[in-house]
């Protein structure tokens, strides 16, 4: 391969996708308006505020004592909890895991033996919740739930009501009660409590816990630059016979074409993905700033998708058909248009499979 | 010397042309003749080095395209019939992706040299998609020969151009035979073969020389009757 040739074609490639830049801009703002739109009211297309069900959840603890019994009475009784779970005691963790083997549970919270005592004693012992295998709107709800209920209402008030509760129950000194609450002020309890990691979820992807808006806004980033193709497809497949064979008799082989193709491909496509990422900054979405560059290998891999199609589809019209057909499609069932959960189950166990379901998981960790 | 022995060419295992010889010496203007799908633009690729031939030998200068592919590429001008010019870009821009000239040196080289004939140099700033079909042909000429080569290959040159294209290209072919250049032209175009030193007619995989063809034309020969025969 002539290397002078292809360092021309490359930086000629390059000259013409400055030329593009304008209607990449256009093209990526409109689709991304779009987008903003639906990422911004995504809680209120997808979801019906005013439909609500309880979750079974299964929980083991040890009841040891009067002080146990007293704060699995205090959690239940609280309102959020009542209603949005049902929970079931189990014995054992064992019987726990069968329920939820079974699927009678949606979830099983497993609290360490001796858990209040361990916070007394200022050590860190997290409550384990093990979800099912797969991915559902219920799972979603219990963490969320866990999650809010321990940072907002904080374990420690509820704990420390326990404690004078308990103390009324048992005739003990007001003054004795008071003491003990301040000692666990003193031991900054409300910090122990609401720290990452109290809960320690099994089987839970950790990237679901991002929240809606911010799935759709990584999902729809990649759905923008996709459809980018309908700009970049025409590009490519406006090269001429002729002008390939003046770069083979110049010594430059098709592969030497597209690599140089591919370069400006990528440039574009990270051009497309600045503008997408100071837009979302500005509407209060912000990525990461990592991901910036964390997007150049992502382009390539979205460009060497584009590129693949612009060469393997015989014209733009057939393409931007496969892009429609088979792009959104298969961002559909990866959970890119519409949350996963929402899908029903067969299509979610479909996501293994799924490559654009590996992509849409790799941009959501990347800008979030 | 461009010297042809032999030559057979093959598309998808089918013979297309077999036995081309014929010699190019420095300076000498050869017409290659035939219906569509004869071969010719086959030839043509084979002698730029783009297609190796299934027999015989392409020799320049007595060596082969194998023997030193830089070299080779370096000597041979290929204008396709179509032309390989980039929409979007400007002449200039177009230029530079087929020579490592700079800027000032194209522009010297299209105002000083015998290629200020095509006259590119008065729209170098200029889009291509902004071209009339003339000025894209004395453009994909001057990209061609921007590099210096000795031997100029030129499929359809005359394709839906207007009279004045024509002559500037004709104008512009004397200047490169009077410098010593071999020029190989696949054509329909009678105009043409007027100004070839030897034609040759291709038909069903053959080829036979036309002796004498230019003066046979200026006497009134049609050659689409060599075409039909």
């Amino acid at each position: 391969m002539n290397l002078k040739q292809l360092q021309r074609t490359i930086f000629t490639d390059l000259r013409r996708a400055v030329r593009q830049l304008p209607a990449t801009a256009v093209y990526t703002l409109i689709f991304l308006l779009v987008s903003l739109i639906v990422i911004k009211n995504g809680e209120k297309l997808f979801f019906n505020p005013n439909q609500t069900a309880q979750v079974p959840v299964g929980l083991h603890m040890q009841m040891d004592d009067a002080d146990d019994e007293a704060g699995f009475a205090l959690v239940e009784e609280m309102q959020s909890f009542r209603e949005t779970l049902q929970i079931k005691r189990f014995a054992t963790e064992d019987e726990g895991l069968k329920a939820l083997a079974d699927g009678e549970i949606t979830a099983l919270i497993l609290i360490p033996d001796d858990f209040v005592n361990g916070i007394y004693a200022n050590e860190n012992k997290p409550i384990r919740i093990v979800f099912k295998e797969n991915n559902t709107m219920e799972e979603h709800i219990v963490n969320d739930l866990l999650l809010n209920s321990a940072q907002l209402l904080g374990t420690a008030q509820a704990v420390e009501f326990t404690l004078r509760q308990v103390n009324e129950e048992l005739s003990v000194d007001p003054d004795e009660t008071d003491a003990f609450v301040k000692q666990i002020n003193a031991n900054d309890l409300t910090y122990v409590l609401t720290r990452e990691g109290l809960f320690d979820p099994e089987n839970y992807d950790n990237l679901s816990h991002l929240p809606l808006s911010k799935q759709l806004a990584a999902c729809y980033t990649l759905l923008v630059l996709s459809l980018l193709s309908f700009l970049l497809t025409p590009f490519y497949q406006g090269r001429k016979t002729a002008y390939v064979i003046r770069q083979r008799a110049a010594g430059l082989n098709r592969f030497g074409i597209r690599i140089s193709e591919l370069i400006s491909t990528i440039f574009l496509l990270y051009f497309a993905y600045v503008i997408i990422f100071t837009s979302l900054m500005i509407a209060g979405f912000g990525a990461k700033w990592t991901s910036l560059l964390w997007m150049i290998p992502i382009s390539a891999v979205i460009g060497l998708f584009i590129h693949v199609l612009a060469y393997t589809v015989k014209s733009s019209a057939y393409a931007n058909l496969v892009i429609l057909i088979g792009i959104v499609l298969l961002m559909y069932i990866s959970g890119g248009l519409v949350p996963m959960e929402l899908l029903p189950r067969f299509l979610q166990k479909l996501s293994s499979f799924n490559p654009v379901y590996g992509l849409i998981r790799l941009l959501q960790g990347i800008m979030y | 010397m461009l010297s042809l022995s032999h030559v057979a060419l093959k598309y998808r295992k089918k013979t297309i042309l077999q036995d081309v010889s014929f010699d190019a010496a420095p300076g000498q203007t050869i017409g290659l003749l035939g219906m569509n799908g004869s071969g010719k633009s086959t030839l043509l690729l084979s002698i730029a080095g783009v297609k190796k031939p299934a027999e015989g030998t392409i020799l320049l200068d007595g060596k082969s395209y194998a023997d030193d592919p830089r070299s080779y590429n370096s000597s041979v001008g290929f204008v396709t019939q179509e032309n390989a010019l980039i929409d979007e870009l400007t002449a200039m821009d177009n230029l530079r992706l087929w020579t490592p000239m700079s800027k000032a040196e194209i522009f010297d080289t299209l105002q000083n040299t015998a290629l200020s004939a095509l006259g590119v140099h008065t729209y170098l700033e200029l889009p291509v998609n902004s071209m009339s079909g003339g000025m894209k042909k004395r453009l994909s000429l001057a990209t061609v020969l921007i590099n210096k080569p000795h031997v100029l290959l030129m499929d359809e040159p005359f394709a839906a151009l207007d009279l004045v294209a024509k002559k500037d290209i004709l104008n512009f072919l004397s200047l490169f035979r009077s410098g010593g250049g071999i020029t190989v032209i696949a054509s329909h175009d009678e105009k043409i073969f007027e100004f070839c030193d030897e034609s040759y007619l291709l038909k069903d995989g053959a080829v036979t020389h036309l002796p004498q063809l230019a003066e046979k034309i200026k006497n009134g020969t049609d050659i689409s009757e060599l075409l039909r025969r």
